[in-house]
């Protein structure tokens, strides 16, 4: 029997996969969808519908260019049972692949309400070419026409948005900026609890007048105690009234407050004041401003090194929940003139530190208030009692949010 | 043929054979007698013996002199301190042929070899390939002599050995084999000899014919033998333990056992502090893998990952290339082939007509390209930016852009899961393969932690007290202190 | 010429490096599932009883330069002996299957965006013929080279994912049901085979004193860089965990330099991927190296070229039956990781012992 000469074959073996190679490389042609097949989408709106769910998408269209600036941005719908049907309209619309990989922000629009908000995300869950980094908002009215209202800031809505949820205003305690990754833990874990903030538009606000959206016993967005940084959050007026009638004209958004979900369904909505109480608990903010009455003047306080949070512990049977925060405070402005000498030294008198604690104490214990009457536990007190003090998880899981008691620990002390 | 008393031919008969073997117009016979009328006859090759020495060392002496009838006074009488009895007559036509004259004496059957040789050549200059800031300036040239000479201006000690080779039947070019003694392995120089004794070739005319020979693997993408052109780094690898070879005919000199973290070693790392060497060692290896790579994963991304791209630079990227009548992949190919044209016209094309062809080639061919839409602006950014990164390592140049063309013709047809697999296979390659028992890729692999000192750092010129331990030298110390 | 020479550190960085890497791709994800928040805990178990296996083998290295095969051929015969190690290179194809298909799947998920043909993954066996024939000091050598690039990528990889970490999710510590920690360690219990490679390993290398202790502590870290990634995995998943496949490629998804500069982390994944590939391949090569004892002859390359033959069928079969392949080995394979990873270092002993009594005799 012929000797087999390995070494010849391995060379035809070579040459043959040299051959396909440069076969598979000058064709390209093998199924795969490239950058010019793909609808990148940048952003996308979820509602629901009679028949199921409608899917808004801003997608980015580059245009040909020498120097690559042009970049046109468009929203296509598309509508299904499921958001991967919509998602397949789409791309029947389009003749683009939809690829989510560079969708920053997830908008779910009012009509979310009614449904169980995990049912509608489950899609971004499943899909192992999505991750779990868009950050999600509710907003009012159609997220759809969120998406195609024209930006006084900003030149998409998209792009807009996501300043207004971006890590910087998140660290200056007004926007309770989340992922999917934070609700999908958060509603998976023993609290059952999430939250996201709420986006409306600047001409809503003023509509909404005080109760509309608010949960059942929250407070108003008052001047005292609300936190209102400016970050995101543009003053002065819209143009036009409300969202709806105000499509063609510049639109401004505010994200200062937050819709709860507790076991996945609609809770309520927290004003302001509640929402940066719940963003000094929950988030690491850097620098923040808190109004306050003290001495017969209204004062806003800066308050940087800020250190808050919630714990919960069993004391003789019975559970606590301590709310804690602590910060180091200047005086920002006051509403009267000073004297220089008392600006120069910068200390913050004990009086004007205390009505700070007052201002923070009450707007936490809207906070609990809030929570306890919408039974959202979005503090996840449950969850550091499962954590933390497993072996009384059973007897309190139930009762934790109604009756602990919660004992308040400010401490704030003068940058001077 | 009519011979003398003592049976030796005549004159007139030895020239007249040397020149039915040598027929070649350029082969002079120049007779004298001297002042005894002793007849001599030297037989040169004109272009390659130099005249003047001739006249000089032999011709003027002799006529001077009262030679006697057996002639055994020549070699005395001669000013020429290079004379050597020839053997036959193969041996005077070696002679002959390799720039010497060959003297013979009427009547005598003794004839002397004398060194003549003053081929046309170029002076010592700076080598244009491995070019200092700070350091010596001296290259090689295509001249043994000047070259050993160079390499003895360096090594003034008597452990430097020099063996004389001869390769190639027809060219008879001669290899200096080099190695200190006590210090290179005796094993790694009689097995460089054995190979290039052992080879049949016709014509060496340079050492890169040599480097193959030497080599286990001459197919191999990746070379075995070291090549430098100046002979501080020539005479640095000897004292560190290796064998060195220079060929007659060739500026470029060979260094064995080699290892791949050679080419990332400057001369000039040794003359600056080793700080900055050794932010520059890592530089040129972040460079190489970046020239390497770089047009591959720019390919992956836009076919099968646009991930990796952040998304402002994606949009301006796909909006470039949205126009492009190209699929990524050839529009790289074609643009890294346009390259190549460029590099290989610029070396052959003559001077006059570079500068013209290199503003057609830059213009023309990038700039109006790319307004046409033919290509994109990033491919060009990109394909130019890896040539530029490759060329910090010069020495691996060859092997680099190859590697390049591979690595971009795996990520174009199989994806980024192809750039992983071809990596771990050269890597695979790289640990299997040796040179003159020392791994490629060593000190990495096996790691030799002592001599990472020189290899993945620079460190300071007193902590190296020991010659690499890698390449196994007879004696390890390089560095003593004068307490020591 | 085939070369099979070790040096201890190659053998230490192998039991680290390359046994870390092999268990990066879905296991953390499995033990997530299996065991929630004392993920680790399945992954310190086993990796104790294969470090004291380890141990054990290292013991009787020390008392002998012989090869396992030597042993057995002195103490059973050279049939035996053969029989044996044709078991060990089934055994080795085997225990390439379940990484071979996470491998596949990984590329699927994490080196393309959308689905591509089983063809994709194909190149992976021309790697494999080529490298499984190169011999165990070839796989001593790209374990050294594997070293830094291990270190680097999984440490950046596991930095970037610290700042998204909450470790209180790992608690509360050790409230799960003893009987599903135990089908935790169950279910990873094939995985860890460091016993029966350091078996191979024996008479391949020169022991000197205290070696026992280092290759022993090396692969104890292997499996603790293990568990530290797991728990690093869940601090970022939390409950998320059991859905997210491929642990070490999400974990530093949420670094906040992402956003600006892309997933840049992908470039030390698909660099750590070089590691996990020569960690595959080990088990290719070991394969290789039992057919060429057992059979006695010189390296062919028909002996890689077999095994590979196997593995391409064994992909086509299992093609699309990712989860068939996990549960085959969570079920199957433990059984047989229990007879050549536990059993067989012990039978060494045995053998050693056996082999002595018959040079007492002779």
């Amino acid at each position: 029997m012929k000797k087999i000469n390995f070494k010849r074959i391995a060379a035809v073996i070579y040459a043959v996969v040299i051959i396909a190679m440069a076969f598979l490389f000058f064709t390209n042609d093998f199924g795969l969808v490239d950058i010019r097949k793909t609808a990148v989408i940048i952003g996308a709106g979820i509602d629901l519908t009679q028949d199921g769910i409608s899917v808004t998408a801003q997608v980015a269209i580059p245009q040909p260019s020498e120097n690559g600036e042009s970049t046109q941005y468009i929203e296509v719908e598309g509508e299904g049972v499921t958001v991967a049907d919509a998602l397949n309209e789409i791309n029947k619309k389009t003749g683009f692949y939809p690829k989510l990989v560079f969708c920053k922000l997830l908008i779910l629009g009012e009509s979310c309400r009614e449904g169980e908000i995990f049912e509608i995300l489950d899609y971004f869950y499943r899909d192992d070419y999505t991750q779990l980094t868009p950050v999600i908002a509710m907003c009012k009215g159609s997220a759809g026409k969120l998406l195609a209202s024209k930006m006084r800031f900003g030149n998409t809505a998209t792009v807009s948005i996501e300043r207004l949820l971006s890590d910087e205003a998140k660290k200056s305690g007004n926007v309770s900026t989340v992922n999917l990754k934070i609700i999908g833990i958060d509603d998976n874990s023993p609290s059952q609890a999430c939250y996201m903030p709420f986006i409306r538009a600047q001409s809503q606000s003023a509509e909404d007048g005080s109760s509309g959206d608010s949960s059942g016993s929250g407070s108003q967005s008052g001047s005292s105690g609300g936190g209102s940084g400016s970050s995101g959050s543009s003053s002065g007026s819209s143009s036009g009234g409300g969202q709806q009638g105000g499509q063609d004209s510049p639109q401004e958004f505010l994200c200062d407050r937050t819709a709860i979900f507790s076991g996945g369904k609609f809770a309520g909505v927290l004003d302001e004041e509640q929402t940066f109480a719940l963003n000094l608990l929950k988030n690491q903010v850097r620098h923040i401003f808190v109004p306050c009455e003290a001495d017969g003047a209204l004062y806003t306080l800066g308050m940087r090194n800020c250190n808050g949070g919630v714990s919960v512990r069993v004391e003789n049977g019975a559970p606590k929940v301590s709310v804690s925060f602590s910060a180091v405070v200047q005086i920002s402005d006051v509403d009267r003139a000073e004297d220089p000498q008392s600006i120069s030294e910068g200390v913050v008198p004990d009086v004007v530190l205390a009505g700070g604690e007052e201002a923070l104490r009450k707007a936490f214990a809207s906070l609990i208030s809030a929570l306890q009457s919408s039974e959202c536990d979005a503090l996840g007190l449950r969850t550091l009692l499962y954590r933390f003090h497993y072996p009384y998880y059973e007897q309190f899981k139930n009762s934790l949010l109604t009756d602990a008691v919660t004992e308040f620990d400010m401490s704030l002390r003068s940058a001077g | 043929m009519s011979q003398s008393k003592d049976g030796a031919p005549a004159l007139q008969a030895r020239i007249q054979k040397i020149k039915e073997i040598l027929t070649s117009p350029d082969i002079l016979t120049f007779e004298f007698s001297s002042l005894s009328g002793k007849k001599f006859a030297a037989v040169y090759l004109d272009g390659l013996a130099d005249k003047n020495l001739l006249g000089e060392l032999v011709v003027k002496p002799l006529r001077a002199a009262q030679v006697s009838d057996d002639g055994k006074e020549v070699a005395q009488l001669l000013a020429s301190p290079e004379i050597k009895e020839g053997k036959d007559l193969q041996d005077a036509i070696s002679g002959i042929l390799d720039g010497n004259a060959a003297l013979y004496i009427d009547g005598c059957k003794e004839f002397y070899i004398i060194g003549l040789k003053n081929p046309p050549g170029r002076a010592v200059m700076e080598p244009p390939t491995q070019i200092t800031v700070k350091g010596p300036r001296e290259g090689f040239t295509e001249d043994i002599k000047t070259n050993l000479g160079l390499v003895r201006k360096r090594l003034k000690s008597q452990r430097l050995q020099v063996k004389m080779l001869s390769s190639g039947r027809q060219s008879a070019t001669a290899v200096a084999l080099c190695y200190l003694e006590g210090i290179c392995r005796d094993e790694v120089v009689a097995q460089i000899e054995e190979q290039i004794k052992g080879n049949k070739i016709d014509l060496v005319p340079d050492s890169s014919y040599i480097s193959s020979f030497i080599s286990k693997h001459p197919r191999s993408l990746f070379k075995h033998c070291a090549s430098c052109e100046k002979p501080d780094i020539f005479a640095a690898k000897l004292c560190e333990g290796r064998a060195g070879l220079i060929v007659d005919g060739s500026p470029i000199a060979l260094t064995a056992p080699y290892m791949i973290v050679e080419d990332f070693q400057s001369a000039e790392d040794y003359y600056i502090t080793s700080y900055r060497a050794t932010i520059i060692r890592f530089l040129r290896v972040a460079a190489v893998l970046v020239g390497v790579l770089l047009p591959a994963l720019y390919i992956c991304a836009q076919l099968f990952k646009i991930q990796l791209i952040p998304v402002k630079l994606l949009f301006k990227i796909a909006s470039s290339v949205s126009g492009i009548p190209f699929s990524p992949s050839v529009e790289m190919f074609l643009t890294l082939m346009v390259l190549e044209v460029l590099n290989e016209a610029s070396i052959r094309m003559p001077k006059y007509v570079g500068l013209a062809l290199s503003v057609v080639g830059a213009l023309v061919l990038g700039d109006t390209a790319v307004k046409a839409g033919i290509i994109s602006t990033p491919a060009i950014i990109i394909v130019a930016f890896s040539a530029i990164c490759l060329y910090t390592v010069p020495d691996l140049v060859e092997t680099t852009t190859t590697l390049r063309l591979l690595f971009l013709i795996v990520a174009g047809s199989v994806g980024l899961y192809g750039i992983v697999l071809l990596s771990a296979y050269i890597l695979c390659y790289l640990c299997s393969e040796q040179s003159y028992g020392v791994p490629l890729l060593a000190p990495f692999s096996p790691l030799v932690e002592g001599d990472l000192k020189d290899a993945f750092y620079k460190s300071n010129l007193y902590s190296m007290k020991n010659r690499p331990r890698t390449l196994r030298p007879k004696n390890k110390v390089r560095l003593k202190n004068d307490k020591e | 010429m085939i070369k099979n020479n070790l040096s201890v550190r190659q053998i230490c960085v192998i039991m680290c490096v390359f046994n870390a890497a092999i268990k990066l791709m879905l296991y953390p994800t499995t033990m997530a599932a299996a065991c929630g928040n004392a993920l680790w805990l399945p992954v310190v178990v086993d990796t104790a009883l294969q470090t004291a296996c380890v141990w054990a083998v290292c013991m009787l290295c020390s008392k002998t330069d012989k090869t396992f095969f030597e042993l057995l051929s002195a103490a059973a015969g050279k049939w035996t002996a053969r029989i044996v190690f044709v078991l060990f290179a089934i055994y080795f194809v085997l225990c390439t299957v379940v990484p071979m298909t996470e491998q596949q799947a990984m590329v699927h998920e994490v080196f393309y965006d959308t689905i591509p043909s089983l063809l994709v993954f194909l190149p992976f066996f021309f790697f494999a013929v080529y490298a499984g024939g190169r011999g165990l000091t070839n796989a001593g050598r790209t374990a050294e080279v594997c070293l830094p690039i291990f270190i680097v990528t999984a440490a950046t990889l596991v930095i970037m994912g610290l700042v998204e970490c909450d470790f209180s999710a790992l608690l509360p510590f050790l409230r799960q049901p003893f009987s599903q920690l135990v089908s935790g360690c169950a279910g990873g219990f094939f995985r860890f085979n460091e016993g029966a490679l350091m078996l191979l390993f024996m008479g391949n290398f020169k022991y000197k004193k205290g070696d026992a202790a280092k290759i022993s502590l090396s692969c104890a870290i292997g499996g603790l860089i293990v568990a530290a990634v797991c728990a690093v995995f869940y601090a970022v998943y939390s409950d998320l965990a059991s859905q997210q496949y491929f642990a070490i490629t999400k974990i530093s998804i949420f670094f906040s330099a992402i956003s600006l500069i892309g997933r840049t982390d992908l470039i030390a994944v698909y660099a750590l991927d070089i590691a996990m590939l020569f960690a595959i391949v080990l088990n290719v090569q070991l394969a290789v190296y039992c057919l060429v004892k057992a059979t006695g002859r010189q390296w062919h390359p028909a002996f890689t070229v077999g095994v590979n033959a196997v593995l391409i069928a064994i992909t086509f079969v299992l093609n699309n039956k990712f989860a068939l392949a996990q549960v085959m080995g969570s079920r199957y394979m433990g059984w047989i990781t229990l007879a050549f990873a536990y059993v067989m270092p012990a039978v060494g002993w045995i053998v050693y012992a056996a082999g002595g009594k018959k040079r007492e005799k002779n």
